[in-house]
């Protein structure tokens, strides 16, 4: 037995299947996903056995996170657009058009109305830098800026899509009590008697049978 | 390594001729990545899921009048005080210091045999008193330390027990002063 090499043969494998199977997978996370949100602040939700879906459409989710931040947003952009514009006209404030593109590709806003000015105009880095770092809506009784944000988004969304919108609120585990007691309150001022709490599915006990 | 075979064009050729040209063949690997690549980009950036909700109703503002409520018979009514550190305070009634009666305040927590037991417990306390078990109100009421967990819990327990009459209402002073600060003593305890 000298050093005779076996006779290689060449291995060649079909990929076709293989790309069909990713183009398929492919094809069907792009049409039946969507992308998630980029969230301003991190919340864990609380489980709850409920499982009703949120809406679709035509929601104005309050997220709160566990140092009592709240941010607010709609998923509409023209009715986001629109939400700035009358904000803009009840403060006396004014936003450049592109200051309102900018306001209206955010999912959710958490600042001061007097910051938003100052947010709007800062260049892109900085900005995404100033997202992460945004003091939440006041809230409290003093000053009640997210009943104004509820209000103009109400309004604004009536004229853009001539629909209500229905409140969700999407708190963190950890949030304590006050700042939603204050979410409530501002709520049943602003006559919302019916909203939604954002919540994960756990297991319904009674299903054990 | 992947093999295309890229068509048989010179297969209508009269000529005898065969050429000796083998087809030439695609390497298909980069496609494969590509479809791969952007596979994962569209896994880890979308979500099949909706979130799910939980709907709330709450009652509506007593425009500054004050309506006085309903005559409710006591027993019917058990108040659940939320508290820190995911602890339960439950009493029947009412609580008014000036009464000198005060009630039985009782300690419990969110798991399946806590809350849940209590309220079941209450639910066939009413009936055997009243009759029906829907007749028992609940009145939750969260303190400031509460975690918004708990207030989630225990409208998940309303749901659980089919308890249908709840409401969220504010701590009283009253129930400030016996359960908040008799119970949950504020740190650092200075004795």
């Amino acid at each position: 037995m000298g050093k005779i090499k076996p006779a290689r043969k060449s291995t060649r494998i079909d990929m076709t299947a293989m790309v069909d199977l990713a183009f398929l997978l492919l094809t069907f996370f792009m049409l039946a996903t969507n992308f998630k949100g980029e969230d301003a602040a991190e919340v864990t939700t609380p489980t709850s056995i409920s499982d009703t879906l949120i809406p679709d459409a035509d929601v104005m989710l309050i997220t709160v996170d566990d140092s009592g931040r709240v941010f607010f947003g709609i998923d509409n952009k023209d009715s986001r657009a629109q939400m700035l514009k009358e904000l803009a006209s009840a403060n006396q404030l004014t936003f450049t058009d592109e200051e309102v593109y900018i306001f209206s590709l955010m999912p959710n806003i958490g600042m001061p109305i007097k910051d938003l000015k100052g947010f709007l105009s800062l260049p892109p880095l900085e900005r995404d830098k100033a997202k992460k770092n945004q003091p939440g809506i006041p809230c409290d009784t003093i000053n009640n800026e997210l009943a104004q944000w509820i209000v103009r988004a109400r309004l604004a969304h009536k004229q853009i899509k001539d629909k209500d919108l229905r409140a969700a609120v999407k708190g963190d585990k950890n949030t304590k009590y006050p700042v939603i007691s204050n979410v409530v309150e501002t709520f049943r001022e602003l006559r919302v008697h019916n909203f939604a709490l954002v919540t994960s599915l756990e297991n319904d006990p009674r299903d054990k049978k | 390594m992947a093999e295309l075979d890229t068509g048989e064009g010179g297969g209508k050729k009269k000529s005898k001729v065969r050429s000796k040209k083998s087809n030439p063949r695609i390497d298909m690997t980069a496609m494969v990545d590509l479809a791969f690549l952007l596979l994962t980009f569209f896994v880890l950036t979308t979500s099949i899921n909706k979130p799910n909700v939980m709907p709330v109703v709450i009652p509506p503002k007593t425009d500054g009048k004050e309506v006085d409520p309903p005559k409710v018979a006591e027993s019917k009514i058990l108040n659940v005080v939320l508290g820190d550190k995911d602890k339960v305070y439950y009493y029947t009634g009412l609580l008014n210091i000036e009464s000198n009666k005060l009630p039985e305040i009782l300690t419990t927590n969110y798991a399946a045999d806590g809350l849940r037991k209590v309220l079941f417990d209450r639910k066939k306390d009413v009936a055997a008193q009243f009759g029906n078990e829907k007749e028992l109100i609940v009145l939750i009421k969260p303190s400031d330390k509460a975690r918004y967990a708990n207030i989630v819990d225990v409208l998940d327990e309303m749901n659980i027990t089919e308890v249908k009459k709840y409401t969220l209402a504010d701590l009283s002073d009253d129930e400030k002063k016996e359960i908040i600060e008799k119970l949950e003593p504020a740190e650092p305890a200075g004795q």
